[in-house]
């Protein structure tokens, strides 16, 4: 498989030499061609930064980025083979849609004729036939989001960047776009790289992912991969929120003296009588799909997750809780 | 319970203020027609419309007239190109004392007219530059910058920044996304700003009475036949020749702003 996108060694720091901001420090990364790659992290991780560095916004401070086998340290945004999806859509206001979808092949000189015809066939992939006169202030956000994407994809693009993309949509929405996005890319073969804080997301749709922190990458990996052996303490709690055990603990719990992860689904509530592990009800949180439970016990406070349909504890109760040794990852990372 | 209409007292005053800042400008348009020439007595004693055709036969008329469309021209175009470039860099780059020169920018429309005027006027002598019409145009380009400045950088700031990167993004070059992008955004706005400039420059007196020497604009011809007995309302008729020349632009460039901000994206 060839590399859509690679990274070696790439920085992009701000600020004065002496004391600079890092907001990416010496990444490495590869995308390989046609997969669906997340970039996931909290605000300020960097994780936009390298999607900026990509399409060419940013310039590396350090560093070598390759597309498709080509180093792009000299070439500007506009002769990249890259497209973007904004977060804020940026739809030319003065537009109409189709004009705002052929824009991409309307500077590279192709005429009207051609340009419409490919405007609308554009418009029917992203299901908004018949759109094309409207003007982007008349459209709801929802379609906005697919005027952009049509927009970004008319000029062909070998590697689509999409930032945050479906941020500002209401829940609904989200997951219709979430299907259709992973439907979309499936179909024209197309590398997507996609930049979210929202870990669902990204584990629902990547290929594969890299989990940012402090402008570093914390892990790599398929969503599988990434949530069942955490690397670090961060990608623990990020990533479906782990239960992180300090070293103690994890001897206490039957493992080596490490830090280690425990995913709360992993866990069973019992009877507190005749087993090695009983703690306190502390709190209970009512998600739908069951309960929340967090117990203390040996002074951690730990969540487990209890299904729908079992009977919830009472505030203050001593519970038993089990578990399958193997589901106890322990860490090799630090921090 | 809040109510959405205005009491009688409050209706009654914003009427009454308004007639007291709107009537005089009729007193000007009746005492054009006049037959009384000397003192502008109330009410007129008749009513002609010869002043019209004397004011065209009258040959010191005419070299103030074009000396102030010629003035507001050139002061106008100077405004548009540099307040246009102004505004782009101080709403799409940020740097140290940023905030400290877009005051400096705003000043010359702050600063009273005398002190603009008595500053120029010094800083031309110590260079050793001749009064001109030159002059002029420099005295009055410092505040039309302003003008355009105060309006491109209010459209700069209302249009999504991402467009310009989007623009980029999709292949075009920067001439491309002048040209397609940010001018057809930006155009109501610049054409309002110099409609507004040329008004102002139009009927410019103070800065124009230190800058000028020799020469007379349209204004300051008016101000010295008021102070002449003879054919005063000559003086009215030139000045609805003004007060077109004015007010037909502003209303121009209101129409304009108003329709900016609907395909700016206010909605349906």
């Amino acid at each position: 498989m060839t590399a859509a996108v690679e990274f070696l060694r790439v920085s992009r720091h701000f600020g004065p030499a002496s004391a600079p901001v890092k907001a990416v420090d010496g990444v490495d990364l590869t995308i390989a061609e046609g997969s669906f790659f997340a970039m996931l992290g909290p605000s300020g991780s960097g994780k936009t930064t390298c999607l900026r560095l990509i399409s060419g916004f940013e310039k590396p401070t350090g560093g070598t980025i390759r597309i498709f086998g080509q180093d792009v340290g000299d070439i500007p945004p506009n002769r990249r083979n890259v497209n973007t999806v904004f977060q804020d859509y940026a739809l030319f206001p003065h537009m109409n849609v189709r004009d705002n979808v052929g824009y991409g092949l309307m500077v590279k000189g192709v005429d009207r004729r051609t340009r419409d015809t490919r405007a609308e066939e554009m418009l029917s992939l992203v299901k908004l036939e018949g759109y094309g006169d409207r003007k982007p202030a008349q459209l709801s956000g929802g379609q906005r989001q697919r005027v952009a994407l049509a927009r970004a994809l008319v000029n062909e693009p070998k590697v689509l960047l999409l930032d945050e993309p479906l941020g500002a949509l209401d829940l609904k929405l989200r997951e219709a776009m979430q299907d259709e996005l992973k439907a979309l890319q499936s179909r024209l073969g197309i590398t997507f790289v996609f930049v979210t804080h929202d870990q669902g997301e990204a584990l629902s749709m990547a290929d594969s992912l890299a989990v940012f922190n402090e402008g570093k990458i914390a892990q790599i990996g398929t969503p599988a991969e990434v949530y069942a052996r955490p690397r670090t303490r961060f990608v623990a709690d990020f990533v479906g929120s782990s239960n992180v055990l300090p070293p103690e603990v994890t001897r206490a719990f039957g493992g080596p003296l490490k830090w280690s992860s425990l995913r709360p689904e992993m866990l069973r509530v019992t009877a507190a009588d005749g087993v090695a592990l009983a703690g306190t009800v502390t709190g209970i949180r009512y998600l739908g799909a069951g309960s929340r439970l967090s117990v203390a016990l040996n002074g951690t406070e730990v969540a487990a997750l209890l299904p729908a349909g079992q009977p919830v504890p009472e505030p203050g109760a001593t519970v038993g809780l089990a578990f399958d040794p193997s589901a106890l990852h322990v860490m090799e990372g630090e921090g | 319970m809040h109510s959405d209409r205005a009491s009688l007292g409050l209706k009654i005053a914003a009427v009454g203020g308004l007639l007291f800042l709107h009537l005089p400008i009729l007193l000007i348009f009746l005492y054009a027609f006049t037959t009384e020439d000397k003192s502008y007595q109330f009410p007129p004693p008749g009513l002609t419309t010869q002043w019209f055709g004397v004011a065209w036969e009258r040959e010191d008329i005419w070299p103030p007239l074009y000396l102030s469309l010629w003035v507001a021209t050139i002061a106008t175009v100077l405004a548009m190109i540099l307040g246009t470039l102004v505004s782009a860099a101080m709403a799409r780059t940020s740097f140290f004392g940023r905030e400290q020169i877009s005051l400096l920018i705003i000043l010359p429309i702050a600063l009273p007219g005398v002190i603009t005027g008595m500053s120029l006027r010094s800083a031309f002598s110590i260079m050793d530059i001749p009064f001109s019409t030159w002059t002029i145009i420099l005295g009055h380009a410092t505040f039309c910058i302003v003008i355009v400045y105060n309006n491109a950088v209010a459209r700069f700031r209302r249009l999504s920044g991402g467009i310009l990167e989007a623009s980029a993004d999709l292949g075009a070059n920067s001439f491309q996304t002048f040209r397609y992008v940010l001018l057809p955004n930006l155009g109501t706005a610049l054409l309002a700003g110099g409609m507004l400039a040329f008004a102002l420059s139009f009927d410019e007196v103070i800065v124009t009475t230190f800058t000028a020497g020799q020469q007379s604009t349209l204004p300051i011809w008016m101000l010295q036949e008021l102070v002449r007995p003879r054919q005063r309302p000559v003086t009215n008729v030139v000045a609805i020749v003004v007060f077109t020349a004015t007010f037909v632009p502003i209303l121009i460039a209101y129409y304009l702003t108003r329709g900016g901000s609907e395909t700016a994206g206010a909605g349906k």
